[in-house]
């Protein structure tokens, strides 16, 4: 596996909310089109870090560099312009807005010619929405929930896009689904930094695999090794 | 029709609107009174609500705001038209030309006075996470704070809004309508109509109901939410300044503390129609103005603030999401 | 220079009788996080209950509607005045029994409900006062309220009033300090610092907290009768929400919401500023700038000191 151009490199990142620090020096790199997954236990950090990328909690110390430039100050919504996609892993829509008003809230920023456009490319990735944008996003299944959380990150055109847990809670149908669309954006040259409890599967389809435990980084490699690693196994991906 | 459903899916609602609609026929002149005082009521409360339903908090400024905003347009109004007794009114109305081109003005600055009220204070409450309580207690100093300030400007006692006395429209089953309230209950018809088309049909509008629903969810779509926050403010100081100032034409005397006085039916109304609900912010402030009119016909009209608050009362005992709101327990 | 020392005698009066009313807002704000802006509410109750109870049978030259009195006055047992620890009880008494129905409709809900309808009630209660004149004499109040342990003669009364209150305020002093560092204290506590925590610890959070409420409304009524017995004249317009209310929330807030000793501190203090700036030469000492004052410090301790001068340990 060539590892490519890095896209977001995360420096020492601590962060947690208010005085409990929950995650410590996190080095970690990805990589344009390549997949890396965070698996660990519950409460290892992973939707911590995440959410310290994103802006939404601020770190207390370390750097966050997209492409080269330092972004560490911005905040969330600048973030989002400069092509960081964020889909949090629960209360990822918004239920009293209509399918078509979150897919425009995701445009938000957008003018009105490249919002059609966005709209229709995110459509014929995820052709079930098409037939539901009147309806209100509360009533969808989970599934299609996902999905439309997933194409209104899109719908600003990430460079790289981060999934908290995206297959939580679905049917194994639609979890492969789910995974295939990951996949299909990896290879339209976007970075995912996808965190999963479904750590087998996840680490199928992805390049690199991160392991966090106690809200540190204890491993990285390619992810098939993680897989095949007999130790990592029976501590993280059960048995 | 989803709302008339829902009016009738609980007895005791049906109830209380069944008696309330059956004492309005036998006095149907307080029946329509009670509509555009109730017009005026539901101005108020939707801004109220909307602040209610976006900050998540009570704002107890919003009375104060209102109060402000009379004696700043009648500031204006005797500043550049000092001679504006001798001109004519408008039409069947008792106001001036004059006052008209004043509201404007007062609208916008009251307006961006909310604005600069957020960048004071409620901002630095929101980024260290204050509870709500906290927020309205805050606001609660700022009322204090206003009011002070109105009666150290002008004075404690009531002061007359200019005005030429006119005729009120007489029409059949004893129904008067004074043309004031008429002109009053149009404009706050049209606004809170328009509002409701700001709120679910423009783009910002979508962005305040995002944020509300998800303030970091809509930070990560692009929506710069504070600048979203300062909108909301701005327009529900302008909600604030317009219906203040509507009721002060229609009252025709303002007093520093009439803003405070009005808190309980506006919250009234905010509940009853489900807290963020412009539409039910109108029909909540409908609902308490015909109910605190009907409730004059038969006991002495000094109380309409209790029957207010009895109103209130009784919708938290049985429907504190509001008649249009769901069942149950809220957040 | 006497009259200087009974000013001050007025004045620590006042500050002592505040000091109960700011004690029993913190049991509803510092300790609970109960957000309750009718303390006018409470402060009436205890203070017309007060002069109800203890004024004699009206007669007709002197009030022409009012029916009561129920001249409790006259109870006095081995020649104490016992008449007077009784009124402070009873009209504690009818406080809680309006705050417990009120915390009950509310306290379930969202935590501003309180708020709105301890604002309702107020200027309810103000009303009726108002409009039924005989049940207190209207928008003419009652006067001549008498004096407990009227013992010296009247020209120095204050300074034994001064005393009743200082030795009322320690025992509501004590009471309170007492109950919040009790285990149920530390309920409520934990209750504001994390209800969740509590609920799922099997604590009812809603009884504790309708229980707090009723508490520190009881605290409430012992300020509203010992304002009554001070003031010996009480009308509609002496509960406007400003010094009823507003004040005792700028003095919790200077003081420090959470703690007991902080809270008598900040009605003294605040009290203080509002009775000697009126001596302040020119437009400052303009009874509206206090008004703005008053304001000025909730916004004040709200942004950059929250728990304010003397914080809770």
């Amino acid at each position: 596996m060539t590892k490519n151009i890095t896209s977001l490199k995360a420096k020492n990142i601590s962060a947690g909310y208010g005085e409990q620090i929950i995650i410590r020096n996190i080095n970690l790199d990805i990589y344009e089109s390549s997949i890396t997954t965070i698996i660990g236990p519950n409460g290892c950090g992973k939707s911590t870090f995440l959410k310290s990328i994103s802006g939404i909690i601020n770190p207390v110390e370390g750097n966050i560099e997209i492409y080269g430039n330092d972004v560490t100050n911005l905040s969330t919504f600048e973030l989002s312009k400069i092509g960081l996609g964020y889909v949090p892993q629960s209360e990822n829509i918004f239920p009293s807005l209509s399918v078509e008003d979150n897919l425009k809230m995701g445009g938000y920023i957008l003018n009105s010619i490249q919002y059609k456009k966005n709209l229709d490319k995110v459509l014929d990735m995820f052709p079930d929405l098409k037939s539901k944008l009147q309806d209100s996003s509360s009533n969808l299944s989970g599934g299609q929930r996902q999905m439309l959380a997933l194409s209104r990150a899109l719908m600003l055109d990430p460079k790289i896009i981060m999934l908290d847990e995206p297959t939580a809670g679905l049917s194994p149908i639609i979890v492969n689904e789910v995974l295939e669309n990951i996949i299909s954006l990896k290879n339209s040259d976007l970075s995912v930094l996808l965190v999963e409890q479904n750590a087998k599967k996840a680490l199928q389809v992805s390049d690199f695999g991160v392991v966090f435990s106690f809200g540190k980084k204890v491993i990285e490699d390619v992810a098939d090794k993680i897989l095949k690693d007999k130790e990592i196994s029976k501590l993280y991906l059960g048995g | 029709m989803k709302y008339i459903d829902l009016i009738f899916e609980n007895k005791t609602i049906f109830v209380l609107f069944w008696i309330i609609l059956l004492l309005s026929l036998l006095k149907p002149w307080l029946f329509v009174n009670g509509i555009l005082i109730g017009s005026l009521y539901a101005l108020g409360s939707i801004g109220l609500s909307l602040i209610y339903g976006n900050l998540k908090f009570a704002n107890m400024a919003h009375g104060d705001f209102m109060t402000l905003s009379s004696y700043v347009a009648l500031a204006l109004l005797l500043f550049f038209f000092p001679n504006s007794d001798q001109s004519a009114s408008v039409g069947p109305f008792t106001f001036k030309y004059e006052l008209l081109i004043v509201i404007p003005f007062t609208v916008v600055f009251i307006g961006f006075l909310a604005v600069l009220f957020d960048k004071l204070i409620y901002k630095k409450l929101r980024d260290f996470g204050a509870a709500p309580a906290a927020i309205a207690l805050t606001s609660l100093g700022l009322a204090v704070g206003l009011r002070g300030l109105i009666q150290f400007i002008w004075g404690t006692d009531s002061t007359r809004f200019p005005r030429e006395s006119k005729l009120f429209w007489d029409l059949p089953f004893k129904i008067k309508i004074p043309p004031d309230m008429f002109f009053c209950a149009i404009v706050a018809f049209i606004i809170a109509l328009t509002f409701y088309f700001i709120l679910f049909k423009t783009k910002l509008g979508k962005a305040i109901r995002a944020t509300s629903d998800n303030p970091d969810l809509a930070r990560i779509t692009g929506i710069n939410t504070e600048r979203i926050i300062l909108y909301i403010w701005f327009i529900g100081g302008v909600l604030a300044a317009t219906s203040g100032i509507l009721i002060s034409m229609q009252q025709a005397i303002i007093t520093p503390v009439m803003g405070w006085k009005i808190l309980i039916p506006l919250f009234a109304a905010v509940i009853v129609g489900g807290i963020g609900n412009p539409i039910g912010a109108l029909m909540g402030g409908l609902l308490i103005g015909i109910t605190g009119e009907i409730a004059t016909g038969w006991i002495n009209p000094s109380y309409k603030p209790a029957v207010y608050f009895l109103v209130l009362l009784i919708i938290l005992l049985l429907r504190p999401n509001g008649i249009l709101g769901s069942k149950g327990r809220q957040f | 220079m006497d009259s200087i020392l009974y000013f001050l005698i007025g004045f620590l009066i006042m500050s002592g009788i505040y000091s109960v009313f700011s004690v029993g807002l913190n049991i509803h704000w510092g300790h609970t996080g109960l957000f309750n802006i009718g303390i006018a509410s409470f402060f009436l109750l205890g203070s017309y209950t007060a002069a109800i109870i203890s004024s004699p049978s009206p007669n007709i030259e002197k009030y022409e509607e009012y029916l009561w009195g129920g001249n409790l006055s006259q109870l006095s047992i081995l020649g104490i005045d016992f008449w007077f620890p009784l009124v402070l009880i009873l009209s504690a008494l009818v406080c809680i029994l309006v705050a417990i129905p009120l915390a009950l409709i509310t306290i379930r809900l969202k935590e501003d409900y309180l708020a709105l309808v301890t604002l309702g009630l107020a200027e309810t209660l103000r009303i009726i006062f108002v409009n039924e004149s005989w049940l207190a004499n209207g928008t003419r109040g009652l006067y001549s309220i008498p004096r407990p342990f009227d013992l010296i003669d009247r020209g120095n009364y204050d300074y034994i009033y001064f005393v009743i209150v200082m030795i009322t305020l320690a025992l509501v002093y004590i009471i309170a300090q007492r109950a919040t560092n009790s285990p149920w204290g530390r309920v409520l506590r934990g209750i504001k610092d994390n209800e969740n925590t509590m609920i799922s610890s099997g604590k009812n959070v809603l009884r504790f907290k309708v229980e707090a409420f009723a508490f520190g409304a009881g605290i409430m009524g012992v300020g509203g009768a010992l304002f009554t017995h001070g003031k010996r004249f009480i009308d509609p317009i002496t509960f406007e929400p400003m010094l009823a209310t507003f004040i005792i929330w700028s003095m919790l807030m200077v003081g420090g919401s959470g703690n007991n000793r902080g809270a008598v501190f900040g009605a003294f203090l605040m009290w203080g500023i509002w009775t000697f700036t009126q001596f302040l030469p020119g437009f400052l000492s303009d009874a509206n700038l206090r008004f703005v004052f008053v304001g000025l410090i909730i916004i004040l301790f709200q942004l950059y000191k929250p728990n304010g001068v003397i914080p809770a340990k």
